[in-house]
């Protein structure tokens, strides 16, 4: 019996930290189908009640264009198995390449019963983020061999270099940190 | 039929009168409704009904119907030019006032010669055109007409500083001979006496004296009946009620000092004693000890006008049939003064009630009021031009040396806390502001910076709150949605205060700090090019907003357009020379190609302000590029002194020590690093670490010190387990 993927933290947690930016909204997402009602705007919102829900033949895609190549550092899902059962995906492919004839998989992740945000982390060994045009996220199989999925939120996270100058790293104490910017 | 027209007659006084009395107890309604029946019957009415109009906030239906009549009397002008600019209808405004006959346009003397009493104020709106029309050399001119003209205008001085002239405070509010002659012109004869009372020159005593003889002359006209009400005021109260101060930013309202009688005694003696104008209500007059004793009988004689605001309306007129003066042109006063008496709500700051007719030695006592009235607008004055040349430190000394009852008042310490935020000390501007939520939480300017020091200390917790008060108060103000989006931009949820920051704009398109805020929160989520025209709104609307130029100079610097940033920086610093972040800024962007420049910068910024951490991180580390490494080390030195909690420093003197080849002293600044930042904000600290012994196990094999080699390589060991423990922590 594999072990149940645990629940990530919220992901809001980290965006205080400053050290990442959620950076969806500069991007263009589109779906390979959706139930009317259960699209794009229900996967963005921000809501966990709402969530997409697929209504075509697998594998489901979320796919997510970017206009300028940008640095993903983390995507962030969250699925319930408790909530959705056999809508719960249980392998997730992550593609990324410069358009959709130049898809290239990166990861690919089984999930076992999720309860909340699973965190996939985009960067290579050397702690590098990962720079990309396109993101593309495929739900291969669902729990219970469902067919159709339910995800209920996608956030997609860049590493953030705030009010630093050029290649300085960033300061850690307030007593520093008020004299880096003029607001 | 004379008996008909008789009565005729006076209904139509009594109608006039009514609708004034509406007017100034704003039921704009009633007035405006009388006023319409009226103008149907008579023309002579239009400037009442305009007024009426615009009062009531429908600057556009007095308007509309001012514009219908052309050859209208000054004050329709004024009122036609004020509507105009009311509704953004700049070059009709400036038509009106300055644009003579076949287009030619009126010298300022003209102006004057025109509008006679409302000179100043159209003068005013004309500087006002001016500047937001570009033209800031004849703004600025029509401006110092104006304050010529009438030195209480606070706002045409406030103009003059933010434009960057250096108006002089001293020579602009005194009172002049010809200003005392202007104020008497003011068809109502109660206002004579109200210059005369602000004299603080012996020349203007000379002056005082000879309008009291006139206005006495003029006094013994029986159309001075109202004027004695006032002066019965004051025999049937007592010094008991409480002065409520008139101007919105005193709030406190001071205890009133048991004047001795005898001082005002002549008041109650004479039939034409003065009444104390008005400004005798500002904070002045409440004397605390220390202050002037020159001020016998001043808080009595501000009693005595308060009680025209202090719900003692029976008191006041059982003395009198007369109503006081203050507030409605009695009956008694015959028509042809009314059709042309100004506003009588704006002049009760003038109003001295009746003519000072009193003897010289009554003058005394005024004089010395008048006297501190205008020295306390010269030293403000003072303090105020110096915080909008960016002379901070100055600024600072001129309003830590106020007097209390002035220091402890919203536009001061609102000031006050500003000139500490341009000098970036945000802890002193902390305190200010938070002295100003204390004494007055209704105080709404100057808010948005006190939000933006609360960001730069990161207090959420206080942002929030102020943020949550605001909003509370004042839905329409800019301000508070600044201070929303600030508290948003905090908690880094960024699209959230950039939509905050858009409301900001929409509620006041011309609040220019709204802008630049927008600015930097979108160069925080890295939209540059949405960035770029939200700074230059706001440079637009206030050309010497440094923040703005800095905006600008952070965004080409950011696109590595190097020269435009410097360009932009060096904009800002000519603002404002004193801003030891600016020259930080400047000396980073010098330090990637011009070393020198860069280190002498950074001295400058050092010595400015040498409290600022960062002026010496980066000298150090530009010492360090270029190998001084003993310079660098002294610098840091001091560094760990000024800001002993910051990794980077220790960080920094890690790869000094270890370019110096002390290993064993890096590896400890190293792990001190990482221990005062144990996430590893900063990967560099992991990566040094790590590369550490790459280059150590070469230098060691080349060394014969085998020893000290394998020691250095078991702390190596220790360090990196002890940075794989901090790794699996993450």
């Amino acid at each position: 019996m594999a072990t149940k993927t645990p629940a990530g933290e919220d992901p809001k947690k980290l965006e205080r930290t400053g050290r990442v930016r959620e950076i969806g909204s500069q991007a263009i997402w589109s779906l390979s189908s959706c139930k009317p009602g259960f699209g794009v705007d229900q996967l963005r919102d921000d809501n966990l009640e709402t969530y997409w829900q697929s209504d075509g033949s697998q594998p489901h895609l979320v796919n997510i264009q970017f206009r300028r190549k940008t640095a993903v550092k983390t995507v962030c899902i969250y699925a319930d198995y408790k909530a959705d059962e056999s809508y719960t995906p249980s392998r997730v492919s992550l593609r990324v390449g410069n358009n959709f004839h130049d898809l290239q998989e990166i990861r690919q992740l089984d999930l076992v019963e999720p309860g909340g945000w699973v965190h996939i982390s985009l960067e290579d060994p050397g702690g590098k983020p990962l720079r990309t045009f396109m993101i593309q996220m495929a739900v291969l199989a669902n729990h219970q061999n469902g067919r159709d999925t339910h995800l209920r939120q996608v956030r997609v996270y860049t590493p953030a270099e705030e009010m630093s100058l050029g290649n300085l790293p960033r300061f850690t104490t307030t007593d520093c940190l008020k004299y880096s910017t003029i607001r | 039929m004379i008996r008909v027209k008789k009565v005729q007659k006076i209904h139509f006084e009594h109608f006039i009168a009514a609708i004034w009395h509406a007017l100034n107890h704003y039921a704009y309604r009633d007035a405006v409704f009388l006023a319409e029946r009226l103008y149907f019957v008579t023309d002579d009415v239009l400037f009442l009904l305009a007024t009426c109009y615009f009062r009531s906030s429908k600057p556009y239906r007095a308007y509309n119907l001012l514009k219908a009549h052309s050859w209208t009397s000054a004050q329709c002008r004024f009122l036609l030019a004020k509507c105009c600019l009311e509704m953004g209808k700049l070059s009709e405004a400036e038509q009106v006032v300055a644009g003579g006959i076949l287009g030619r346009i009126r010298t300022t003397d003209e102006i004057v010669a025109d509008f006679g009493d409302a000179a100043c104020f159209s003068l005013a709106m004309l500087g006002q055109i001016y500047c937001k029309t570009d033209r800031g050399a004849k703004g600025a001119e029509c401006f110092q007409k104006s304050l010529t003209l009438n030195p209480f205008l606070w706002t045409s001085f406030e103009s003059l500083c933010e434009n960057g002239q250096n108006p002089d405070p001293e020579q602009l509010f005194r009172l002049s001979a010809t200003q005392n002659l202007n104020f008497c012109q003011s068809n109502h004869p109660l206002m004579c006496g109200t210059a005369s009372n602000a004299a603080d020159t012996t020349q203007e005593t000379i002056e005082l004296n000879r309008i009291n003889l006139e206005a006495s002359s003029i006094a013994k006209h029986p159309l001075h009946t109202p004027a004695t009400s006032a002066s019965v005021i004051d025999t049937t109260l007592s010094s008991a009620e409480s002065i409520t101060l008139l101007t919105g930013s005193t709030f406190s309202s001071r205890p009133v000092r048991t004047r001795p009688r005898s001082g005002r005694s002549l008041l109650g003696g004479s039939s034409l004693s003065p009444l104390t104008p008005s400004f005798g209500v500002l904070p002045l007059d409440t004397p605390s000890p220390g202050e002037q004793s020159g001020l016998p009988g001043l808080s009595t004689g501000s009693s005595v006008l308060d009680s025209n605001l202090v719900p003692n309306p029976k008191k006041v007129w059982s003395a009198n049939m007369n109503t006081t003066q203050v507030l409605i042109p009695t009956s008694g006063v015959p028509p042809n003064t009314l059709t042309n008496a100004p506003p009588r709500r704006s002049t009760r700051l003038f109003i001295s009630a009746s003519s000072t007719a009193k003897v010289c030695g009554r003058a005394a006592t005024l004089h010395y009021r008048g006297l501190s009235l205008l020295a306390i607008l010269r030293d403000l004055g003072k303090a105020y031009r110096a915080l909008c040349a960016y002379d901070c430190r100055e600024a600072v000394r001129l309003f830590e040396q106020l007097p209390p009852q002035h220091y402890r008042t919203g536009w001061v310490l609102s000031q006050h806390g500003r000139a500490h935020f341009e000098l970036a000390d945000y802890s002193q501007a902390e305190k200010v502001f938070g002295e100003l939520r204390y004494l007055d939480p209704r105080y709404m300017e100057g808010m948005e910076i006190y939000s933006t020091t609360l960001w730069h200390l990161q207090r959420d917790v206080a942002l929030s709150a102020l943020a949550q008060e605001l909003t509370e108060m004042d839905l329409n103000s800019p301000q508070a949605w600044c201070v929303a989006g600030n508290c948003y931009s905090l908690q880094r949820e960024h699209d959230v205060a950039i939509k905050f920051f858009k409301r900001a704009v929409q509620v006041d398109p011309t609040f220019a700090y709204a802008y630049t805020l927008l600015g930097h929160e979108l160069v925080l989520t890295e939209e540059l090019d949405k960035a770029l025209p939200c700074f230059r709104n706001a440079v637009r609307i206030n050309p010497r907003h440094y923040n703005a130029w800095y905006g600008l100079g952070l965004i080409y610097f950011k696109q590595e357009k190097c020269v435009l940033a410097e360009v932009h920086f060096r904009k800002a610093l000519g603002i404002n020379p004193q801003n030891s972040v600016l020259l930080c800024h400047v000396g980073v962007q010098h330090a990637q190609k011009k070393t020198e420049a860069a280190l002498e910068t950074f001295t400058k910024a050092i010595e400015l302000d040498p409290k600022n951490p960062l002026c010496k991180f980066h000298r150090a580390s530009v010492l360090f590029s270029i190998e001084k490494y003993k310079a660098a080390l002294e610098e840091l030195d001091e560094l760990k002194e000024i800001v002993p909690k910051e990794s980077l420093v220790y960080f920094l003197i890690g790869k000094v020590y270890k370019k110096l080849g002390l290993t064993h002293l890096a590896l400890m600044n190293f792990s001190w690093a990482m221990d005062l930042d144990p996430k590893g904000v900063n990967n560099q600290i992991k990566e040094a670490i790590d590369k550490r012994y790459l280059p150590d196990e070469e230098e060691f094999a080349g060394e014969m010190d085998i020893e000290s080699g394998q020691s250095t390589m078991t702390d190596g060991e220790d360090v990196q387990l002890h940075a794989a423990e901090s790794d699996e922590s993450l």
